[in-house]
């Protein structure tokens, strides 16, 4: 065969594979058990669906080039061809991932965790006026893209209500990049970082995105984001210098944070975690052998103000985005109640919900006592996800409308 | 009851007419038709059917005069003279009831006629003698009548029995024999005796009798003519006199046991049970083998409440061959009594075994098996009385009474036509016929068989609740309630002919003459409480509520005792009946505010009739004002059985409405004002959800209609003008409010404070500050709780810079709680109004996240302007500019910015408010125009102008 038409036909089964990938992010699944607002399922993969179409439009100009009287270079057309290539396997492997992770979801093989950081993403989008996203079950090696997506992964099997304070670091991702006063604000922190450091462009962006979404986890979501990040989620064995330093610096972030909203001169909220979280991190890190040496990266001299940060982000959102020292009244309120019924060996009693309450609160109340209460740790779970689950649904019966009394004549 | 001397059997007497059978050989002649027609008019007058009688011989009299005469055979002359002056008697006894002076002008042309009949004294003139007779007696020629009808009886022709009983009455006083056969019997004695010879059986003919043995010291003959008597009086159902006969009896043969018994029989119809036992054990005590009278003991004991004792009393009886049917009979009657249905059938079969043709034993047996609802089985053994010939009419009707509880209409049609085939002019068949037609939704037909019995009997009660009940059908509403007005005539002691006939009053609207006719039934029947649950019905609809009320909670305490003494086999009409006055007095709790008692009397309600939607549906309406999550479900179980029913759609609609659900409330309130357009209340409330979308044309619209069918709706003249308000046609806005003031009055009773909120905010908005305190202050008066008028009476404090203006603020912050959106929007005004604008715009934001309104953002925005950098306030502005843009309705448009702009106004004038640089002011102000720029071109504008960006 030759190798003109080998080239042919790869480039034609690409392209139907394209189509196929571009036809399965068009086509809503019908699902049954947790059906997705068509809005949303849009706003999820109209990115995947678009470069879908931006890789179909390559191949097409590709082919066109071939067949044309111009004609391509044979070795230049292979060599398009593996980079078009390469990009769709990507493609179709997060096409894969999502649609799989939506059927997992949907089976409610994810124990219903999705449903609940949907509402904790939707508590933050409403005051961005940025849409949602959808979260939707992965494993931890999940396609990576640089390309924000309106999906938060809910990693396998981190599937309690512990974690759950760190979806709002996945929509963080997309706030830094979709509001125009943030993106401002973490565009000069790049530029900066890039005059500074004399590090790749790339490798900086992410790191600041990284640090400014763990920033705005612990911006919105309050106290329960550091515990959940600090307690659960970051491994304070580090194998080498570099992660030493990425993981020294998110604690500094949302330990940052946390000590900014304490001390924010028109709120403080004084929660003092973030001295206990720092303190515990220290002797954990303390009692490790100390990290290997090994070659460091330019990024480990990245420094953030988390200070700045948490007024930027105050400027810049609407008044009730961040977490409020009200919020931490209430989650001391309910924390301590739950405390005493502890300490009295009495059943946990489930707060009252108001529509007012936030998601937020009840995962703020509840690292309260767990913080203070480790048997609270499988004791609260349930009581905090039945919490979480009633605030997330809303009230059943929606409070009447006041004024709308219906006399009969 | 016939006056008539009627044979005691139809063998017993002979045929009357004015002929004899030995004229009926000359049928050709034309006077044998007059005749016969004359019978027919005598039969008619012989069945009570005296108006009848009279028409027959009316026309008989039409044909005399019209030259019939001419046309009879001289040698029929004669004849025709005496037929003449029979008919005439018939005519003067018709008249009798109706006009007696003319009737006796006719009987005394009768006796001008007989007396100069050529033919009187021969043989051929003894038919006529009966009415000779009668007519003299009708003179008071009593004497000459007495040997007329002496010889007309001995002729066994028919003499009324009240003319045999005035001539006996009138010769009481003479002693004279008779000559002849050497009996010594007097004139009195000779006529009652050929009277009861002729076939007479009337009980006052035997009683005289009994008088005459009596006065001829012939005390066992006068006895036995007593007891007679008093059997006759029982066949008439007058125990009363039967009893005096019976009494009578015994003191002329005290050693009988007739009299007594019959004493007994009488005790016992008297409801005087345990004398009547007593009697009938004595009888039984010295005549054991009176087995009769020990049947009636044992069924009396039976009463007494004590079977077993009567079972053992029958025993000697039954024991003792050869065995009685009677006591057999009478073994499972004691047992019926003892309501122990099965043993009972099973004595009677044992008894049918015996004597399978005994018809008295096969009734019983189809009365136990459509007692144990073997309709079929009894159906068939009455079916066997028929085709043996053996069945009585009554039998006929009973058959079809049970095909007829089958709901076999048509089986049951069918044999009733068949019955009427050989009893055509039976008025109770007539009346069954009529029942069956209007339950096979035959109406007019019902109506004119119901006529025809009426026709025949005018007080027949059950023809007249048949035509009642047809006229029902035909919805002839007005000629029903004089039926059964008239029902109610006839039997005034009849609770179900009143209840009837209350239930039509209720039904069209008469509530008062309900209510009185009702109250009369409870005076009436004290035992019942039934009467009360009517009175209390037709209270309640008269909006009476604390005069219904206790008159139904008597009435639902009387039915839930009777429910207790059925026991588990609660009859369908005590069943619906304490399920309706549940209900009504769950109604009138209803309206009185008692919703808790009011749920639990309706629950009961819908507990014992299920089928009821209505009760159903209002517990449903009663359970969604108490706030109760199921309430919804109620209404909607109501409408998936009938889904027409379009007041239930209108409050499942005002439901959803009043839960924040308005699409489906929508849904809802369109179908309730398709199914009634009439609903003044359904338009209303799907007006104010309409308003709740923003289709305020549409719910203009649906205000229209409801106004149109009540203009004098303050509710809906209220949303009226708030709608209005809302699209800024303020003057509209302002009369529509001020029309639903006028018609609701200071003392109104409904819920509009609002409203009065909404006139005070658009006086505000015109600076017409003392006319918007009035209205706010109006607004509190009305509703306490009104905090937008609260909040008005702040702000115009503030306006005019009092120093009341914070403690009012703070008055309202501290009374409301903020955990709904309007509540924190509330709050958040609060709060800007006092200067804390970082307070204010969470509030505000937090709103926004639970009820995203645009003018909310708008607050939101002002807020964040006094919050310092201006610049997220612009943005917030902004975003609200463009959204109220986008508002399609253009009115709605203009008032979102035109309220934006006041309120923009009224801040900036705030004492201490940190206002922005005027340049920021001017860029807000430009955004505030309906039609204006957005931010950026704004800022352009103005630095084209010369001013700061």
């Amino acid at each position: 065969m030759p190798s003109s038409m080998m080239l042919q036909g790869r480039i034609e089964a690409l392209e139907s594979h394209l189509n196929r990938a571009r036809e399965a992010t068009e086509r809503q699944l019908d699902l049954e058990g947790t059906p997705v607002d068509p809005n949303d399922w849009k706003n999820a993969f109209e990115s995947i669906h678009d470069e879908s179409q931006d890789e179909i439009d390559k191949i097409r100009e590709l082919r066109d080039q071939l067949d044309g009287t111009g004609g391509l270079d044979l070795s230049e057309g292979w060599r398009q061809l593996a980079a078009i290539q390469k990009e769709s396997e990507r493609i179709f492997r997060e096409c894969l991932d999502l649609l799989g992770g939506l059927v997992f979801r949907d089976r409610k093989l994810d124990d219903d965790i999705c449903h609940l950081a949907d509402a904790l993403i939707k508590e933050q989008a409403f005051h961005f006026g940025k849409p949602t996203a959808i979260a939707i079950p992965s494993s931890d090696t999940a396609v990576l893209t640089t390309a924000p997506r309106r999906i938060a992964h809910v990693r396998f099997p981190e599937w309690d209500v512990w974690t759950l304070p760190l979806y709002a670091h996945e929509y963080g991702r997309l706030v830094i990049t979709e509001s125009d006063r943030i993106r401002t604000f973490v565009e000069k922190q790049e530029a900066d970082a890039v005059h500074k450091l004399g590090a790749e462009q790339s490798d900086v962006e992410q790191r600041v995105r990284l640090l400014l979404a763990d920033a705005f986890g612990a911006f919105t979501t309050g106290p329960a984001y550091a515990c959940a990040l600090l307690l659960l989620r970051l491994d304070p064995v580090a194998l080498t210098p570099a992660s030493r330093a990425l993981v020294d610096q998110r604690v500094g972030m949302v330990c940052g944070m946390v000590e900014a909203a304490d001390d924010a001169e028109d709120h403080r909220i004084q929660t003092g975690i973030h001295g206990i979280l720092a303190e515990w991190w220290a002797q954990a890190i303390a009692s490790l052998p100390p990290v290997p040496p090994g070659p460091g990266s330019q990024l480990d001299n990245l420094t953030i103000d988390p200070k700045s940060v948490y007024e930027q982000f105050s400027a810049s959102s609407w008044p009730n985005v961040r977490y409020e020292p009200e919020d931490w009244l209430k989650a001391l309120e309910w924390g301590a109640a739950w405390v005493k019924q502890l300490d009295e060996n009495q059943q946990p009693v489930k707060p009252e919900v108001q529509p007012t309450t936030k998601l937020r609160d009840a995962l703020n109340a509840s690292w309260y006592v767990r913080m203070r209460r480790p048997a609270w740790t499988t004791i609260g779970a349930e009581i905090t996800r039945s919490l979480c689950e009633e605030i997330a649904d809303g009230p059943t019966e929606p409070p009447e409308k006041t004024g709308l009394a219906t006399p009969k004549p | 009851m016939s006056d008539a001397i009627a044979p005691r059997s139809s063998a017993a007497g002979p045929q009357f007419s004015v002929a004899g059978a030995q004229h009926r050989d000359r049928a050709d002649s034309a006077v044998e038709q007059l005749i016969t027609e004359l019978a027919n008019a005598r039969a008619a007058l012989m069945a009570d059917r005296a108006s009848e009688a009279a028409s027959l011989v009316t026309m008989l009299f039409a044909k005399l005069t019209a030259g019939f005469a001419s046309r009879v055979r001289e040698n029929e002359r004669p004849r025709l003279q005496l037929l003449e002056a029979c008919a005439m008697t018939v005519r003067g006894r018709a008249l009798l009831s109706t006009d007696r002076d003319a009737a006796r002008q006719v009987f005394e042309a009768a006796v001008a006629r007989f007396e100069n009949a050529d033919l009187l004294r021969s043989s051929a003139a003894l038919p006529a003698l009966a009415d000779y007779g009668t007519a003299l007696a009708e003179l008071d020629r009593t004497d000459e009548a007495g040997t007329m009808v002496i010889r007309a009886l001995g002729q066994r022709l028919s003499v009324p029995i009240d003319v045999v009983l005035r001539i006996a009455d009138a010769l009481a006083g003479q002693a004279e024999t008779l000559r002849g056969a050497g009996s010594g019997e007097t004139r009195r004695e000779r006529l009652l005796k050929a009277a009861w010879e002729a076939g007479a059986s009337d009980p006052r003919l035997t009683e005289r009798l009994a008088e005459v043995e009596r006065d001829n010291s012939r005390p066992g003959e006068a006895a036995a003519w007593y007891v007679e008597a008093g059997t006759g009086y029982m066949g008439q159902d007058r125990p009363d006199e039967a009893l005096r006969c019976f009494d009578l009896a015994i003191l002329l043969a005290p050693g009988q046991p007739g009299p007594r018994e019959g004493k007994a029989y009488a005790l016992a119809q008297l409801d005087r049970p345990a004398e009547a036992l007593l009697v009938a054990q004595d009888v039984v005590n010295l005549h054991p083998d009176q087995r009769r009278t020990r049947a009636l003991a044992a069924q009396l004991m039976a009463l007494e409440g004590r079977p077993d004792d009567a079972l053992r009393y029958l025993e000697p009886g039954l024991l003792k061959p050869p065995v009685d049917p009677e006591l057999l009979e009478a073994r499972a009657r004691v047992l019926m009594i003892a309501e122990r249905w099965a043993e009972a059938r099973d004595r009677v079969r044992e008894a049918r075994e015996l004597w399978p043709a005994d018809v008295g034993l096969r009734r019983l047996d189809a009365f136990l098996l459509a007692r144990q609802n073997f309709h079929e089985a009894a159906i068939d053994v009455l079916r066997g009385l028929v085709t043996d010939g053996v069945a009585d009419r009554d039998d006929r009707l009973q058959m079809i009474q049970l095909m007829a509880d089958l709901r076999e209409f048509e089986r049951a049609l069918a044999e009733t036509d068949n019955a009427l085939l050989s009893d055509p002019r039976w008025v109770p068949l007539i009346t069954a016929r009529a029942l069956l037609l209007n339950e096979l939704g035959r109406p007019e037909e019902a109506l004119g068989a119901a006529r025809q019995a009426l026709a025949l009997e005018g007080c027949w009660t059950p023809a007249l609740n048949a035509e009642a009940e047809a006229l029902t059908s035909l919805g002839r509403t007005e000629e029903e309630l004089a039926a059964r007005r008239r029902l109610v005539d006839l039997m005034p002691d009849d609770p179900d002919a009143r209840a009837a006939l209350a239930d039509v009053l209720i039904e069209g609207g008469q509530y008062a003459e309900a209510a009185a006719l009702a109250e009369e039934g409870r005076y009436r029947h004290p035992d019942t409480w039934f009467f009360q649950a009517l009175q209390g019905r037709a209270l309640l609809l008269s909006r009476r509520f604390e005069d219904a009320r206790p008159l139904l909670e008597e009435a639902v305490g009387g039915s839930e005792e009777s429910i207790r003494a059925e026991g588990g086999n609660v009859s369908e009409r005590v069943r619906k009946n304490s399920a309706q006055a549940h209900a009504d007095l769950g109604q009138a709790l209803h309206l009185m505010d008692s919703l808790e008692a009011a749920s639990a009397h309706l629950h009961r309600a819908v507990e014992l009739d299920r089928d009821n939607l209505h009760f159903l549906a209002t517990l449903g309406q009663v359970r969604a004002e108490l706030g109760d999550p199921d309430a919804e479900g109620l209404l909607r179980e109501a409408l998936a059985r009938d889904d027409r029913l379009g007041w239930v759609h209108a409050e499942l609609g005002d439901l959803l409405r009043r839960r924040n659900r308005p699409v489906e409330a929508l849904a809802s309130l369109t179908t309730a004002t398709g199914l009634d357009q009439e609903n003044s209340w359904a338009w209303a409330c799907r007006g104010a959800t309409e308003h709740g979308l923003g289709d305020y044309e549409a719910a203009l619209f649906s205000l229209d209609q409801a106004l149109r069918q009540d203009q004098e709706y303050a509710w809906a003249w209220a949303l009226r003008g708030s709608v209005l308000f809302d699209i800024d046609r303020l003057q509209e806005a302002q009369a529509a409010l001020e029309q639903a003031a006028a018609l609701e009055g200071p003392e109104g009773g409904l819920p509009l404070g609002w409203a009065w909120t909404v006139l005070g905010w658009l006086f505000e908005m015109f600076g017409r500050r003392t006319e918007a305190r009035q209205q706010f202050l109006k607004a509190l008066d009305v509703d306490k709780r009104e905090i937008w008028a609260k909040i008005g009476l702040a702000d115009l404090s503030l306006q005019e810079r009092s120093a009341d203006a914070e403690g009012l603020f703070r008055a309202v912050l501290a009374r409301v709680p903020g955990t709904e959106a309007l509540e924190l929007t509330e709050l958040g005004w609060c709060h800007l109004r006092l200067g804390e604008c970082a307070q204010a715009g969470r509030e505000f934001a937090e709103a926004l996240r639970l009820d995203d309104e645009v003018e909310v953002h708008f607050d939101l925005a002002l807020a964040l302007l006094g919050t310092g950098p201006a610049d997220l306030a612009l943005d917030v502005y902004e975003q609200a500019a463009t959204r109220a843009r986008a508002v399609p309705h253009e009115g709605r448009r203009r008032a979102l910015f035109r309220v934006a702009d006041h309120d923009l106004s009224v801040v900036l004038a705030q004492p201490g408010f940190d206002a922005p640089e005027p340049s920021k002011q001017a860029v807000i102000r430009a955004l505030l125009s309906p039609d204006g720029a957005g931010k950026g071109e704004a800022q352009a504008d103005r630095a084209g102008e010369g001013g700061t960006p």
